[in-house]
């Protein structure tokens, strides 16, 4: 006894069997409580809530404060070794160690009595909390929580807190309390424990009254789940095995594994699934999730209970049921298991052919979420209808349910990374030959230009253009070439290990700008430069990843530009200030703005992503290669440099005004 | 005299190439943009067509269909090639993928010149498409 137990090690102990009720819901009072069960909750609630707790089981039969003085102090001991040091030590002297354990039974009666978590000060002058685990109106059980200091608490005078968290003294005469003989006690044994303890050190925080209202709360909250969780064995196990669902699912979806076979996976997902429907007693059982699918789809990853004639299926469908997808996001809670009412979805085609084939029996879907990480696709969930009123299944359906919980895991940890692997090896195929057209265009053009010369009297000055021609193309070359370079240079963090050097803001503009003018030119695109930055003085930078910045980001303003309009690099000293209570460091701001396409709301993180590229940017020049911005990025996060665009619609036309603004801070 | 069609969206390969095949005497039609060069194609008589593949998608255009690009030569092939079956249609381009370069004969080209290429490479290949 005491010893706490995981999920695995009681489904073993088990084995064969059916678990038992947490209390005998006959008696509850009179019963003992399943230590085994209470001991998983335990600590299942005090890693949730991140809370330490103390439970103490009442005797059975007894009442008053013997009912607790009597009572079974394993849980609560097991909670001991993570007390303050402050309070261990109070307990390790005899008189102190009774002195909170009066304190103790006192309230949980008090508790008791009052059917809800009660706040107090104990001996010591901290804020404690008792909260009764209630099982058909009996209290079986009661939570203890605690050790914390209130703000400018009077450690002598026990004072009773109020609903509304503040302390007010006790009336004399006030219900079970005598205050000034207590008072005498205590504050008796308050001095010998201040005389041993005064150089205790790691007092508990103090508490506010709020954060007393906040933990009143919480712990009815705990309690009320154990109330509810104890009445009844079968929704105990299928919960808990729905929570190991949750925590297998999450865990595994944490780790990346290797691509596997993944038809293999899918058989062994759909025999296991069939096993899954019949412990969760369902009519069919679909696993759905937006991995894979459209921005208005989801994908079945498998179904049980169905035939292929009903509902065929193969590995991964796509549906295109919006309205199920809607749902989904905005109706359900993806933290709860929830009981549908058919109707309720028969709005949606899909849910209303799956309806038609099962007349009878409860018109009820469950849905049970199985959470993903953030960065993931929301939701996955089992999805099902109810046939009958459930059973607790064998072994061998619990271990098939364990296979498929391992099943979806690998799954969804397959789908998702084929399709990354795909996503990344069709943006790198299509980056390459997006490169070699950016490479082999101005080779061809510097091939027929120096044909033409070699081909042809021309006078000097056409000779002379020709020549300039030539060099725009090699300068294109330069650039792509230079790209390419700098994205080796971050992938092995070179970088890091070169200096930073004074540079001027002003020279570095000016000389990107030359080698975008004959671009520009072409298309009536004025470069314009604030001519206050040849007053700055230079800033300390990597000169080569500045300059490459300088040049993407004005490249992908004149690229992007409409014709005839014009790009505009404006700057300005920024001072260091006070922002939000913090010191913020002066620096540079530099402003690269636009006219041409747009760039939208939930696009403004992702262009700087490596290959990614807009609809818009592809539309507007098929063969950019999507690198640009991510060496940018690259810049501003060696710098502590920070960006933020701006792109508002102008009236009247189609184009869009686009700011680039990013920031240098002093000393990066 | 040859008469030829080039649509390319590359400007001074526009220019450059236009006056080499002049220096050939032949008479060159020019152009970036696509919907000039669909009008030409069907109101004028051409012996052969030289275009690009991977351009800005027309007004009009499906993007997704061309690939926001990547194929947008493609499919203008296809539409000439289905207005005159008998005007040969040469493509001039840097993709080197095998789907692709497949893509373009399925729409009706008769030869891929890749970029880079020396004028006198790209002289005997539409030379040669000319006699096919």
């Amino acid at each position: 006894m005491g010893e706490h137990m995981d999920f695995e090690t009681l489904l073993a102990k088990y084995a064969g069997g059916k678990v038992p009720p947490l209390v005998d819901s006959q008696d509850p009072e009179a019963s003992s409580i399943n230590m085994d069960l209470l001991s998983i909750y335990h600590e299942g609630l005090m890693a949730k809530y991140k809370i330490l707790l103390g439970i103490l089981i009442a005797a059975p039969g007894k009442s008053g404060e013997s009912k607790w003085r009597d009572g079974d102090f394993t849980l609560n001991a097991w909670a001991k070794p993570n007390w303050s040091p402050f309070c261990r030590l109070r307990r390790e002297s005899t008189d102190g160690d009774k002195a909170c354990e009066r304190c103790d039974f006192w309230h949980a009666m008090m508790a008791e009595r009052k059917q809800r978590t009660v706040a107090y000060l104990c001996d010591a002058g901290l804020v404690d909390f008792a909260t009764p685990i209630i099982v058909k109106n009996k209290t079986v059980a009661m939570l203890f929580c605690g050790q914390s200091r209130p703000i400018g608490g009077q450690v002598w005078n026990q004072e009773f807190i109020q609903d509304d968290g503040t302390f007010r003294p006790l009336q004399p005469g006030e219900r079970g309390v005598d205050a000034s003989v207590v008072s005498q006690q205590r504050i008796e044994l308050i001095v010998q424990s201040a005389e041993s303890f005064k150089e205790t050190l790691e007092l508990p925080d103090p508490i506010s009254p709020d954060e007393v209202l906040f933990k009143q709360q919480l712990l009815d909250n705990i309690a009320a789940q154990l109330s509810e969780l104890a009445t009844s064995n079968y929704d105990l196990q299928r919960r808990s095995v729905i929570d190991q669902i949750r925590e297998r699912i999450t865990d595994s979806l944490g780790r990346l594994g290797s691509a596997g076979d993944s038809d293999a996976v899918w058989r062994k997902l759909s025999e296991g699934l069939d096993s899954v429907r019949k412990f969760l007693a369902l009519d069919y059982c679909l696993v759905l999730s937006s991995f894979g699918g459209t921005q208005k789809g989801l994908t079945v990853l498998c179904q049980a209970g169905l035939s292929e004639k009903d509902f065929p299926t193969r590995g991964a469908e796509r549906t295109d049921e919006y309205t199920l997808q809607q749902w989904i996001e905005f109706a359900w809670n993806p933290q709860k298991t929830v009981l549908i009412k058919l109707r309720d979805l028969r709005r949606v085609p899909f849910i209303d052919r799956l309806a038609r084939l099962h007349r009878r029996g409860q018109q009820y879907v469950v849905a049970i979420p199985l959470p993903v990480p953030k960065d993931l696709a929301q939701p996955v969930m089992i999805l099902g209808r109810i046939h009958k009123e459930p059973e607790i299944e064998s072994d061998e359906a619990q271990e098939a349910l364990k296979q498929f919980v391992e099943g979806v895991a690998q799954v969804i940890e397959i789908v998702v990374l084929v399709e990354e692997l795909e996503e990344r090896a069709r943006q790198q195929a299509l980056f390459l030959e997006n490169v070699a057209h950016n490479i082999r265009t101005p080779i061809q053009n510097v091939i027929l230009e120096a044909e033409l010369m070699t081909r042809t009297d021309l006078p000097a000055q056409l000779m002379e253009r020709r020549a300039r021609r030539i060099a725009t193309q090699v300068r294109r070359l330069h650039i792509v070439s230079l790209n390419a370079w700098t994205l080796v240079n971050i992938d092995q963090k070179a970088f890091e290990n070169q200096k930073k050097q004074h540079v001027s803001v002003f020279d570095t503009i000016m000389g990107q700008r030359k080698s975008l003018l004959d671009l520009a030119r072409g298309r009536g695109i004025k470069i314009t430069v604030d001519r206050e930055l040849q007053d700055w003085p230079p800033i300390r930078v990597n000169p080569d990843l500045f300059s490459q910045t300088v040049l993407n980001l004005m490249d992908n303003a004149v690229k992007y530009s409409a014709d005839e309009t014009e790009v505009r690099i404006d700057g300005r000293r920024v001072p260091a200030e006070i922002v939000d209570g913090k010191p913020r460091l002066g620096g540079v701001e530099l402003s690269f703005v636009n006219r041409g396409i747009p760039i939208k709301e939930d696009q403004k993180e992702k262009i700087f992503q490596r290959y990614y590229r807009t609809v818009e940017a592809k539309k507007r020049i098929p063969t950019g290669t999507g690198i640009g911005l991510a060496i940018v990025q690259a810049f501003l996060e060696h710098h502590d440099g920070t960006v933020k665009i701006n792109s508002e619609p102008i009236p009247g036309t189609q184009h869009y005004v686009t700011e680039f603004r990013i920031f240098i801070p002093e000393g990066a | 005299m040859v008469k030829i069609l080039y649509l390319e969206d590359e400007d001074v390969l526009v220019d450059v190439l236009t006056e080499l095949l002049q220096l050939l005497g032949w008479e060159v039609k020019s152009t970036k943009s696509i919907p000039d060069a669909l009008q030409w194609f069907q109101e004028q008589d051409f012996d052969i067509v030289l275009l690009d593949i991977m351009m800005t998608p027309a007004e009009g255009m499906d993007s997704k269909k061309v690939d926001y690009g990547r194929e947008t030569g493609i499919e203008v092939a296809r539409q000439m090639y289905e207005l005159k079956p008998s005007v040969p249609i040469v493509a001039f381009t840097v993709l080197r993928d095998e789907q692709l370069r497949a893509k373009i004969f399925q729409a009706g080209a008769v030869d891929i010149i890749n970029k880079p290429a020396e004028f006198d490479d790209i002289r005997i290949r539409l030379q040669q498409a000319l006699r096919k």
